[in-house]
């Protein structure tokens, strides 16, 4: 072993051949400068404002979201100057009105260092974070309006919402509000929904050609609501092909855009099998019931009627371009923008990008908008599928959640107060162009053909229970879709019905497996919820407020009760319809 | 950007924290916004890994993974290492005043409660610890921080110390004999043990047993054979390649045919489901259950008039009802039927007749179920609950499974009038149509 | 023979300890903790959140005994793997072709010429390839360059060879590839999607790849080259007893590199197919499974055991890879 003598790094000869300039060490030291600045006028700032009480009594009212469209910001803004007008005639400060609109990219980032390190502004979008995340955030970060939320709006004076509580004035009455965390937090301003556009001028141009041809009976200007007339037009307009020689392609597609169809057109037709499905008479058929009754044998994949939606499925799925499976939905508008397709689905949300695209389109034309095609009952074949149109869940969106940091939340309260009126939604929707989340608030012209169908039909199977499932169904169903397997063999409503009988069951006993594992790590959350509400009826002093907190205690003492049994129960029925399978044979 | 920053520093903590590390953070922010001017990918998941960090410093790590993440070296001028050194530093020095809790113990247990909701556990325990430390002995206010001190250590995820809370739990509930405060620690302690027989650890490991997934033999001698091929490749190398090709390969070769062997021997073809023969239920059994029916008689006994009291009877009657035996839900009807007539006033009354309503469900005893189903709803004083689903049902069961047809369109009425845009409208709609006659409405275009 | 530092001296170097110092901090937090965290985490079952139990071996066993999915997905890296060593070969020819150009300044121009594209994301290279397949531009040059016609002839041609000499090996399944007026759905389709991915990326020239064939390639005299001309050396004689011998080095690392990629590649088969792994499944790697697991099922700790499960086997095969191509002694 050898040692390094002690002095060898002293006897280093001193090098300063290449000592920087003044200059490189201006650039070298920006950073640092820019940073001792930063911090020190922080620290000046913060110093300084300690010492100083605000003497200033204007309120700021501060708001950040991710939407960048002029629309969005100009309607905040106007609506925050009709809010200052209702103050000032009520004789309260004005407020100044401040809004952040971050980038997409950045703002579940922004969002989380503002709200960890408790700068976050009064009301923010929520968004853009995980599912957990917003839940850890909702509970740290966010103002319960729970109280608030069951008490009338006090600018809906004068109209029909007058004695309405404010959570009933909202399309969904907002739902169960956060459920694990037995509160009420966020209050949309916007609601969404899909149609069909169309160009008009290419429909009535194609019609007219095949009225010439003898193909039709009369020119359209609007695709026919009826899907199996629908299905029929877009073949015949297929034949017809565009001044370079290809064929149009009626329907542009893309597994989003389908989704749309499969959605609006083709899942409510799953509506008749409920009976069979829905188990415990609540009206939805959810995924435990849908994986009991297969394995119960009370439903079956090959249902004659489930056989019939795979049919019309596939019937669809014919229709739309070769290789649409594969492709964006950007590319689909592609396809619509150079007017080589006429129909494709679209949401309010792009609704306006799409119309703009087309407009600036080499070839510019005017986009309309209608109702997806629907089977019709009168239908020889698919009739008794058809219950009606689809339930479209209005599910507010737009979301604004009041941080606690807020200095002045009963100001906060009251301006998501005014914009939800109905009134004030409908003006602020009518300058930022999407459609109003509150009852009788009325949408712009453009708006109309987006009106949410309320009244309507929910899918009577939910064949996905977890992600083996989600994963096999995504895996199974493109096969049905392109009419072949991956090899290359012909895969029809037949084999996806052998294919999902012979296969479901095993990725969905997994699915259950892994639910049931979940559902006990759940069991102490529950718990958890419910240790936090009694400790603050036990804390709590005001007989008022304790009686309310034990109302409410009450109502969320059902849930880790009921979960207990719902395990047991799910686990004994689960052995057993396995006891029953396998003596009819149909388990091995 | 400066402004912008300067401006957040005015904003107070969420939780009563000083502003000093406001600043610090927007220092961090800034940097970041700096450095990261066009981000793509969210960080935020991280943060959740960061939860044990005091509030103060949490950004941090959340911050440097997010630079890590982007790597933003080749993107940015700045020189990262340096700013995020000096940030530590500046951090370090601007942080150095500790956090201090309310003086008072009963602030201090309030402020603990609020930690809990928002999953802090070590400073909720510190503030009970603190609380229990300083409040008088045998008063409400130690009571309470014991009884928060469990909590907290209940509570705690992922890892919950259950020792240490069914320690104070147990004590608390001796100190405070027949009191609330003792009622709900001896619950909570019952409540552990039963939530143990729960617990996923208690699920059959053979938990794919029913699925098409079954031991696949090939895939595992394939890779012990690469082991051991690999080693007879290298043990034979000097002599010769050709040897050690061989043997490697005849190794492999060897494992994929006894794989196949083996696996065509399993009991099914990949395309079919198939079972296997013992299906445990993974549920506890019926002498488990007694031990935990025997905890909650005792608070039902031991703290008569208390709200404890009456949750464990309604969990008494709940146990025996998710024994899903037709004996023991059959004993757990009867014995919350007699506690409901026992208890008329009780705020946990609809709570019972809840529990009453899952068990004649599994029984399919729809009569019954109608009748407490009915009986639950009107005895539901939540201001918040939703009745939707309640109303719903209850006309469902009553047109489907009873019959009963005035009930039934009732309850659709009253459905319909108060939830407009509810999904089931349509359902109901159809119902009543059907109930009451009248041109059919749905289904047309 | 190693020199051990004495404690005492490390003083003196204090400050070059100083400068690592920062280095080996990022290392260790960045990646070696990761690591630790994951080989950890792969005993527990973790949700990335509020659950966190030990389940021990758990997650191994349901890896090796009850996952064929796991497996499916590994013998297609493999195979894939194969295509990538072959897609080798275009980078090889390039660096023996480009060393043999003899302008030297020529031969600059070209090196450059071959740096400037390194410069462009992988991902973004994926994703140009994924256009030109969904949309439409390779259908529309085939067609207008009578490939399609060719590609028809191909796959009628294997059907024949199929059905009446009944070797069924490529040609059955070759034979259903392209038909007549009916476009290719290449990613959307089993069969043509396996043919995407080995497909992409052509002319497939590495450009990593050239300059460290290059690089060696050029440490070649003059000299040796004129010996082999007055020998009568051809030119392929001189890349098989000159040049492969002296890059056979290199492309043995460059394999192990290829395969490494290959088994470690979730993001084009992502970009590519989504997490499903493509129509019905059948280009699912373990990359992505792993994705899936963790994402998809919310089950991270799995996917660690699946991170090292791969790590493992990607450390057998760099030992029977090395094994195999070393030079003979």
């Amino acid at each position: 072993m050898s040692s390094v003598p002690e002095n060898a790094s002293r006897a280093l000869p001193r090098v300063r051949s290449d000592a920087p300039s003044r200059w490189q060490w201006i650039k070298n030291s920006a950073a640092t400068f820019l940073l001792a600045t930063t911090f020190f006028a922080c620290l000046a700032r913060v110093l300084l404002r300690e010492k100083a009480k605000l003497t200033n009594d204007k309120i700021v009212l501060s708001l950040a979201h991710w939407q960048l469209e002029p629309g969005v910001t100009k309607g905040f803004d106007e609506m925050a100057k009709r809010y200052n007008e209702v103050r000032r005639a009520r004789g309260d400060a004005e407020i100044e009105f401040r809004q952040m609109p971050i980038p997409e990219g950045a703002y579940g980032q922004w969002v989380t260092t503002q709200l960890m390190g408790g700068t976050a502004p009064d009301l923010i979008e929520i968004g853009f974070l995980p599912y957990d995340t917003l839940l850890r955030f909702h509970a740290r970060y966010f103002t319960p309006v729970t109280r608030e939320i069951f008490k009338p709006n006090p600018y809906n004076k004068g109209t029909d919402l007058e004695d309405r509580p404010w959570k009933e004035t909202f399309v969904d009455g907002l739902g169960e509000g956060i459920p694990a965390l037995q509160e009420y937090y966020d209050v949309g301003l916007s609601t969404f929904s899909c149609r069909m556009f169309y160009n008009r001028e290419l429909l009535k141009t194609l019609t007219r050609k095949l009225v010439a041809q003898g193909k039709l009976d009369k020119e359209l200007d609007a695709p026919p609501d009826n899907l199996r007339e629908f299905l029929s037009l877009c073949d015949k307009l297929h034949e017809l092909t565009d001044e370079s020689g290809r064929p149009y392609l009626p329907i542009a597609g893309s597994p989003d855009r389908f989704g749309l169809i499969n959605w609006l057109t083709i899942s409510p037709l799953s509506a008749p099998v409920l009976t069979e499905v829905d188990d415990n008479c609540d009206g939805f058929a959810n995924d435990t019931e849908t994986f009991f009754a297969i394995l119960r044998n009370r439903f079956r994949f090959d249902d004659p009627r489930l056989k019939k939606v795979m049919a019309i499925t596939r019937a669809v799925t014919m229709r739309l371009q070769p290789g649409w499976n594969s492709v964006t939905r950007d590319e689909a508008v592609m396809l619509f923008v150079q007017q080589r397709s006429l129909f494709i689905g679209a949401g309010s949300w792009d609704g306006m990008t799409l119309i703009k695209q087309a407009a600036e389109a080499p070839k510019p034309f005017a986009v309309d908008i209608t109702q997806f095609p629907m089977v019709y009952p009168s239908d020889p074949e698919w009739g008794e599928l058809s219950w009606g149109r689809p339930y479209e869940k209005p599910a507010t969106g737009f979301s604004f959640g009041m941080t606690k940091m807020s200095k002045h939340p009963e100001v906060v309260l009251d301006f998501m107060r005014f914009l939800t009126a109905q009134k004030h939604n409908q003006e602020f929707n009518e300058i930022i162009g999407w459609i109003p989340v509150v009852r009788g608030a009325e949408m712009s012209k453009f708006l109309q053909a987006f009106k949410p169908n309320l009244h309507g039909v929910l899918s009577g199977y939910s064949p996905v229970l977890g992600a083996h499932t989600e994963t096999f169904m995504n895996q199974t169903n493109p096969n049905l879709w392109i009419g072949e397997d991956s090899n290359g063999k012909a895969f029809g409503v037949q084999e996806w019905c052998d294919r999902m009988n012979n296969r479901w069951l095993g990725e969905a006993f997994i699915d259950f497996e892994q639910r049931d594992e979940a559902y006990r790590d759940q069991l102490a959350s529950k718990e958890t919820v419910l240790a936090t509400t009694r400790a603050k009826i036990l804390l709590n002093s005001d007989p008022q407020m304790k009686k309310y907190l034990q109302q409410r205690y009450n109502g969320a003492f059902d849930p880790p009760v009921d979960a207990i049994r719902d395990i047991a129960r799910s686990r004994q029925l689960l052995q057993d319809a396995r006891a029953e399978a396998r003596k009819q044979g149909r388990l091995k | 950007m400066l402004l912008l920053y300067l401006w957040n520093t005015q904003a107070p903590g969420p939780e009563g924290q000083n502003d000093s590390h406001c600043f610090l953070l927007s220092s961090v922010d800034l940097i970041f916004q700096i450095a990261l001017p066009h981000s793509f990918v969210t960080p935020t998941i991280l943060s959740n890994r960061f939860a044990w960090l005091d509030p103060r410093f949490r950004s941090l790590p959340v911050g440097m993974m997010s630079l890590m993440m982007k790597s933003v070296h080749s993107l940015t001028p700045f020189r990262i290492h340096t700013l995020l050194l000096c940030t530590l530093l500046v951090l370090l020095a601007g942080c150095s005043e500790e956090y201090s809790g309310p003086k008072e113990p009963h602030a201090a247990i309030e402020q603990g409660w609020v930690l809990i909701g928002v999953a802090e556990w070590d400073r909720a325990e510190a503030m009970f610890q603190y609380a229990a430390d300083h409040a008088k002995a045998g008063s409400q206010d130690y009571l309470h921080a014991q009884f928060g001190l469990g909590n907290a250590y209940q509570h705690r995820k992922p890892q919950a110390k259950p020792a240490e809370a069914l320690d104070v739990y147990t004590k608390l509930a001796a100190e405070d004999k027949g009191g609330e405060i003792g009622g709900f620690a001896a619950l909570s302690v019952a409540r552990i043990h039963h939530l143990k027989l729960y617990a996923p650890e208690n699920l059959d490991n053979s938990h794919n047993s029913d699925s098409t997934q079954r031991p696949m033999f090939t895939p595992i001698l394939l890779i012990l054979s690469l082991f051991i091929g690999t080693g007879a490749a290298y043990l034979l190398k000097n002599r010769s390649k050709q040897q050690g090709l061989l043997a490697l390969a005849t190794i492999i070769l060897a494992a994929w045919g006894i794989g196949g062997f083996l696996d065509r021997q399993a009991p099914a073809a990949a395309d079919t489901t198939s079972v296997k023969p013992s299906a445990p239920s993974s549920l506890p059994d019926a002498a488990a259950l007694d031990a935990i029916r025997a905890e909650y008689q005792q608070i039902v006994d031991g703290f008569p008039n208390t709200r404890a009291a009456e949750e464990a009877a309604i969990w008494i009657g709940s146990t025996w009802i998710a024994q899903m035996t037709p004996e023991s839900i059959n004993t757990g009807i009867a014995y919350l039927t007699k506690w409901v007539e026992a208890h008329p006033k009780s705020d946990y009354l609809a709570n019972a007749y809840h529990q009453l309503s899952g068990g004649y469900e599994i029984q399919e005893n729809y009569n019954d179920d109608l009748r407490v189903l009915i009986k639950w709803d009107e005895n539901n004083q939540d201001p918040t609950a939703n009745h939707a689903s309640a109303w719903f049902r209850i006309a469902r069961i009553a047109d489907l499974k009873v019959h009963d047809e005035a009930t039934a369109k009732a309850y659709y009425h009253k459905f319909l009038d108060k939830y407009e845009t509810e999904a089931r409208r349509f359902l109901a709609e159809r119902a009543l149509q059907r109930l009451e006659g009248g041109p059919k409405k749905e289904g047309q275009p | 023979m190693s020199r051990r530092v004495a404690f005492k001296n490390i003083r003196h170097h204090l400050s070059l300890y100083w400068f690592v110092l920062p280095a080996v901090a990022f290392i260790g937090t960045f990646n070696y903790f990761p690591v630790i965290n994951g080989l950890l985490h792969s005993f527990y079952t973790w949700n990335g959140g509020d659950v966190e139990r030990v389940t021990g071996t758990q997650n191994f066993v349901d890896i090796f005994a009850y996952n064929p999915q796991f497996w499916k997905s590994f013998a297609n890296v493999l195979v894939l793997g194969f295509f990538n060593i072959l897609k080798m070969i275009p980078s090889i020819i390039t660096a023996v072709c480009l060393h043999r150009v003899l302008s030297e300044r020529l031969q600059f121009w070209y090196r450059v010429g071959f740096v400037v594209p390194m410069v462009v994301n992988s991902i973004v290279v994926v994703l140009l390839w994924r256009m030109f397949f969904t949309n439409g531009i390779l259908n529309s040059l085939l067609t207008s360059t009578g490939g399609m016609n060719l590609l028809v002839w191909f796959s009628n041609a294997c059907a024949w060879i199929s059905s009446t000499l009944h070797i069924n090996i490529f040609f059955a399944w070759a034979g259903e590839l392209f038909k007549p007026g009916i476009s290719p759905n290449w990613l959307g389709t089993g069969k043509l999607a396996w043919l995407s991915v080995v497909i992409w990326g052509f002319p497939y020239v590495n450009q990593f790849g050239v300059l460290v064939y290059l690089a060696v390639l050029q440490s070649i005299g003059k000299d040796v080259y004129e010996a082999a001309e007055v020998d009568g050396v051809n030119w392929f004689s001189k890349f098989r007893y000159i040049e492969l011998p002296l890059i056979l080095d290199k492309v043995r690392l460059m394999m192990f590199l290829v395969l490494l990629s290959t088994i470690n590649d979730a993001g084009s088969m992502m970009i590519f197919f989504g997490l499903d792994g493509g129509p019905d499944g059948v280009l699912q790697v373990p990359a992505v499974f792993m994705f899936r697991e963790a994402y998809l099922s919310q089950k991270m700790g799995m996917a660690c055991a699946i991170g090292i499960v791969l790590v493992v086997i990607i450390f057998l095969m760099n030992k029977i890879n090395a094994w195999l191509i070393q030079p003979a002694e």
